[in-house]
């Protein structure tokens, strides 16, 4: 490996390069996996045609998931699905996950996909959660799907990196989530546009695996290009046997420079939200209690790993959603959806009065499955409240426990106040 | 690559979903897109966008989804160029990638009223406010970036190079 920081150590070794590249460079890299979903494989296939190229060059390397129209919701998408579905045996794609497998990036995580050192574009902007693991993750349109596509590379510019060092554990009733959205309030929308941001320090030991995908997945909403942890035990345990691809550790290197360092003190935070309608207006779930709820949703890229939703039916404990309010919970992946079954959980949120959507996206990007109507606020535990995304209502991003507090009381609810 | 045209002004952080709506996503053919453009923002916004319009915006200008039907709605809705003070990485690629002309102009936004006709000149990196007298420099775009970009987008510059 080359001297910099993980960015810079990661791009050199995928473009082949001996010295660190300078941020700004611009440089031609080879992917380890290239991942696209139902709504920008369809596009990114026809690019990869328009651009010249009849074959996709690295087959062997494209993850196809189907998670955004899960199950469809109309005959164009069923008819772009079967489109795509005989599209990936043509092309002898075989990383493909049809319909009620999950959401891309948590079947990557959980299947061993994301590995340290690795580098993954995927033609969705939440690319960025297998930073999580090490690896450098980020997100690309669909003119560049079709050409990494056809040609197994693409060019990528060298960002800056800004290094967060995480002091200390979570406090109780305090989540991910909360340090996710604490960091949003410290970097904005605007803070790390095309950076990459490294988390360190001693907090992030304390962290768990699906802890850390729902903070690097929020580093897009920072502007960020990537979003990385380092490899620790816990990475080498959760990948022990499971790891697609062979590994090596990435250290940024003691002669490494940032374009910022700030120390984050985990044990600080309290229970957060972000309020509509931007991911960085954010302010303590204390200031908005009280708001009333009419849809409580607990899903996405962001919060559904079963982790996550262990928190959340915790949190539950047994008490029913108050009236009024929609409870709609979506996990992850089918796995997760599986364990809820065998651990009792399905059972216990449908008695609570909740809807258990397919494995997949879910309401967040507004298609289907649970849209908003006017006035209308939902709890989501998504990384999404811009206008209008989930229909014409409002939304209140915030953390699984928050979520089950506020659906236990029908407004939203400090989880602290909830014995 | 020379635009002229009059000003629509947008404030910081207008998003891809404000930019076009997630459910047209796959439903709505790029070249009706345009239909739609900024209807999350102002639903009536195609209605008051003429051929040749010139959108200025300020920070982080497409931020959110990698949906590369944003800059498509924005170009298909006849819209020449668009000058921000900054883009989120992925729209600023995006754009690139299918031919709509970006610049990138730190302070633009106090410096531009609706309807003010500007001047955008990629080759020169160049953006005048012709009404009120002004000019600005663009924030350079790399020369492979520009190629991309004079030639209509990857796919006529590809097309080109065969």
């Amino acid at each position: 490996m080359t001297d910099g920081t993980i960015a810079q150590q990661i791009l050199a070794a995928k473009a082949g390069i001996e010295e660190a590249p300078t941020p700004g460079e611009h440089l031609t890299v080879e992917p380890d996996w290239i991942l696209c979903h139902d709504i920008s494989a369809y596009p990114g296939m026809h690019r990869m045609e328009q651009l010249g190229f009849d074959r996709v060059a690295t087959p062997e390397k494209v993850i196809l998931a189907f998670d955004h129209y899960v199950p469809s919701p109309n005959e164009q998408t069923t008819g772009q699905m079967n489109v795509l579905a005989e599209w990936v045996v043509e092309q002898g794609i075989t990383h493909f996950f049809d319909a009620g497998s999950g959401i891309s990036h948590n079947i990557m995580a959980e299947q061993g996909y994301s590995t340290p050192g690795s580098l993954i574009l995927g033609a969705d902007s939440h690319t960025v959660t297998h930073g999580a693991f090490g690896a450098f993750a980020t997100g690309i349109g669909h003119t560049d799907l079709g050409e990494v596509l056809g040609t197994g590379e693409l060019w990528l510019k060298v960002p800056e990196t800004h290094r967060v060092i995480l002091e200390g554990e979570l406090p109780h009733g305090v989540d991910a989530k909360d340090l996710a959205l604490g960091l949003m309030r410290e970097f904005t929308t605007k803070g790390a546009i095309y950076d990459a941001i490294e988390f360190h320090g001693p907090g992030v030991a304390n962290l768990e695996i699906h802890q850390r995908q729902t903070i690097a997945n929020i580093t897009v909403e920072m502007g960020a290009m990537a979003g990385m942890f380092l490899a620790d035990e816990l990475t080498e345990a959760f990948l022990d046997g499971q790891a697609k691809l062979p590994y090596e550790q990435v250290t940024p290197s003691a002669t490494a420079t940032y374009s910022s360092e700030r120390v984050f003190e985990v044990e600080a935070l309290e229970p957060l939200v972000a309020k509509p309608y931007a991911v960085d207006n954010i302010d303590s779930v204390a200031s908005v209690a009280g708001t009333s709820v009419d849809q409580v949703f607990v899903g996405t890229c962001n919060n559904s790993s079963w982790g996550d939703i262990q928190e959340f039916a915790t949190m539950m404990d047994g008490d029913e959603v108050a009236e009024g309010t929609d409870l709609i919970v979506v996990p992850g992946t089918k796995e997760t959806l599986k364990r809820m079954n065998e651990t009792g959980v399905s059972n216990q949120l449908i008695d609570a009065g909740a809807m258990i959507g397919t494995p997949g996206c879910g309401p967040c990007f507004g298609a289907h499955g649970g849209i908003l109507g006017e006035g209308d606020v939902c709890v989501g535990t998504m990384n999404r409240n811009f206008p209008g995304r989930m229909g014409p209502g409002e939304i209140y991003l915030a953390s699984p426990t928050t979520a089950a507090a506020s659906a236990i009381h029908g407004s939203i609810t400090d989880p602290r106040e909830v014995v | 690559m020379r635009r002229e045209g009059p000003a629509h002004v947008l404030p910081d952080d207008v998003d891809t979903d404000q930019i076009i709506p997630g459910e047209y996503l796959n439903t709505v053919p790029d070249e009706e897109l345009g239909a739609y453009v900024l209807e999350g923002y102002d639903a009536a916004f195609s209605d008051r966008v003429s051929h040749g319009d010139i959108l200025i915006a300020g920070e982080n200008f497409g931020l959110g989804s990698s949906r590369e039907a944003a800059p498509i709605a924005i170009r298909e809705a006849g819209i020449g160029a668009v000058v921000a003070e900054s883009f989120a990485r992925i729209f600023y690629r995006n754009a690139i990638n299918v031919g709509l002309p970006i610049a990138e102009v730190p302070g633009i936004s106090e410096h531009v009223s609706d309807d003010d006709i500007i001047r955008v000149d990629l080759a020169q990196g160049i953006v005048e406010n012709v009404t009120r007298d002004e000019s600005f420099q663009i924030n350079p775009l790399p020369p492979s970036l520009l190629d991309i970009l004079s030639a209509g987008g990857l796919i006529p510059y590809r097309r080109n190079r065969r």
